[in-house]
């Protein structure tokens, strides 16, 4: 029974033990019921990531000049709404031997990664195993980020190169090559394409702003060892691939720039259990797919002294997202 | 300098971001529910009307699986007690039976019948709150029963089966 209780605290609690706990004797129960409990725990995560890594692509509608650049590091965070500090348990998505321990009731809120750390907040969950042998302890914790800084939020960084080509059309890059540690590896590559719609519209064109359209791509991968030094198969791993379309409308005002859009936003995140572990059957025991998308739209303002570029903005959507941006731009 | 604040970003970007704050915010508490059998020998009881029988430290509960990675409990308790009667001759045994755990009583009607293998739900008017005195992971046992007549057996035992609920904090 402890080997159940291990599980549970392991997944709240265990950057710090990653290495120390048996995770392979935690995952004797069956991978369904642990699949759809994690998945649930773990969608605000996985989910306000993809909004996340959208944030930043643009700080104006206004192309740049055939050669001309900018660099800016790209900071972003993702609110986690209220809905997000739960998920609901429901037995019948279980087998019988995950229910909750409550006869009286069939589903419960349950925190989610996000949620509440507060034992009355955290039902209990009845664990049975083949003899017919039942513990019961309380649902996961949240990992107490909203307690630590005073809102759930989900973060990203990234460094972004826009360079200007033909036809008014900026081609953006954002690169970061593979960082490898003994706890973990990273990369991220994506790309948009932001053209200048106001040159095709007679009349439109003399006005005194600038209108253009942005596609862009992501993928982030990032894979975290649980075991590097006995076990290096076994990571967690999560990948994310965002996709944003967007109408952009900007006004240059002295050193202000007003900008904002509307479009959509869509991710798909992936968190993988990979690695061969005691107890479980099968290798690479749990992956957690999550898929979504929402309708965008943000408002944003920039500061240009000279080359330097500083920008803020906010982008209402499922996750409304905050990005900063910090850099410098050359025609 | 650039691969540093890399590092530290993405460390925060994911799972480990979720993973990492608990301690910071104080210990988690959480509540584990488990029960614990443990069988009793009464020895050597034919033709006597009581017996006495503590279970020894290799045959005690062991509760150290409900404490699970927690580092203490915070309460611990004994919410259901079940009796049942094994290996006896005789039909059954009326008595007064004292169950302690600890050292410390169960509250509840001691005057019980028992019937040779069925399980007999023990209604407890009080929870038993052990951890004042819980100075281990070990919790020994204690029957004492005095029978209105003879023991009609000279070895039986007594299966125990305790509900215990504990809230530990990381």
């Amino acid at each position: 029974m402890k080997k159940y209780i291990t599980i549970l605290f392991f997944m709240a609690c265990g950057s710090s033990s990653f290495s120390q706990v048996e995770l392979g004797s935690a995952l004797e129960g069956t991978l369904e019921d642990a699949t759809i409990l994690l998945k649930g725990y773990v969608r605000p995560l996985a989910e306000g990531f993809g909004y996340s890594v959208n944030g930043g692509w643009f700080t104006t509608a206004k192309t740049h000049k055939l050669f001309g650049f900018d660099v800016a590091v790209v900071a972003s965070a993702a609110m986690v709404p209220s809905s997000g500090e739960t998920f609901t348990f429901n037995n019948s998505d279980y087998s019988l031997k995950l229910q909750l321990d409550d006869a009286t009731i069939s589903s419960a809120e349950l925190p989610t990664i996000f949620g509440s750390q507060e034992l009355g907040d955290r039902p209990l969950l009845a664990f049975t195993d083949n003899d017919g042998n039942s513990v019961s302890t309380s649902a996961l914790p949240g990992a107490g980020l909203g307690k630590e800084i005073g809102f759930n939020a989900v973060p990203s960084a990234v460094i972004q190169v826009g360079v200007g080509l033909f036809k008014n059309t900026d081609l953006k890059i954002r690169f970061i090559p593979k960082q490898t540690d003994s706890e973990y590896e990273f990369s991220s590559f994506g790309f948009g394409i932001q053209h200048d719609l106001k040159q095709w519209v007679p009349f439109v064109k003399r006005l005194p702003f600038d209108v253009s359209a942005l596609v862009a791509w992501n993928d982030v991968k990032s894979k975290a060892f649980l075991d590097a030094e006995d076990n290096p198969t076994q990571a967690l791993e999560f990948t994310t691939n965002t996709f944003l379309f967007q109408i952009l409308a900007s006004k240059k005002l002295s050193i202000f720039t007003i900008y904002g859009g509307i479009g959509a936003s869509s991710y798909t995140s992936d968190v993988n259990l990979l690695g061969s572990y005691q107890e479980v059957s099968e290798p690479d025991p749990i992956s957690l797919n999550y898929k979504g998308g929402s309708m965008r739209a943000n408002l944003g303002l920039t500061m240009k002294i000279l080359f330097l570029n500083l920008s803020a903005d906010y982008a209402v959507q499922e996750y409304n997202t905050f990005s900063i941006t910090a850099g410098f731009s050359v025609r | 300098m650039i691969n540093l604040n890399f590092r530290k970003s993405f460390v925060l970007l994911f799972a480990v971001l979720a993973f990492s704050a608990c301690e910071e915010n104080g210990p988690i508490q959480f509540v584990a529910v488990d029960e614990f059998e443990i069988t009793l020998p009464i020895l050597g009881a034919q033709n006597e009307v009581s017996f006495d029988y503590t279970s020894p430290a290799q045959n005690s509960i062991d509760i150290s699986e409900l404490l699970g990675e927690a580092s203490s409990f915070v309460e611990l308790y004994v919410e259901e007690l079940t009796v049942t009667l094994q290996d006896y001759s005789g039909d059954k045994i009326a008595l007064d039976l004292e169950v302690s755990a600890l050292g410390l009583p169960f509250d509840y009607n001691r005057a019980i019948e028992l019937t040779p293998g069925v399980a007999t739900s023990i209604a407890l008017e009080n929870t038993l709150d052990l951890l004042l005195f819980l100075s281990s992971t070990s919790i020994p046992l204690t029957v004492k029963g005095e029978s209105a007549g003879i023991l009609a057996d000279d070895n039986f035992t007594l299966k125990l089966k305790l509900k215990i609920k504990g809230i530990a904090e990381m």
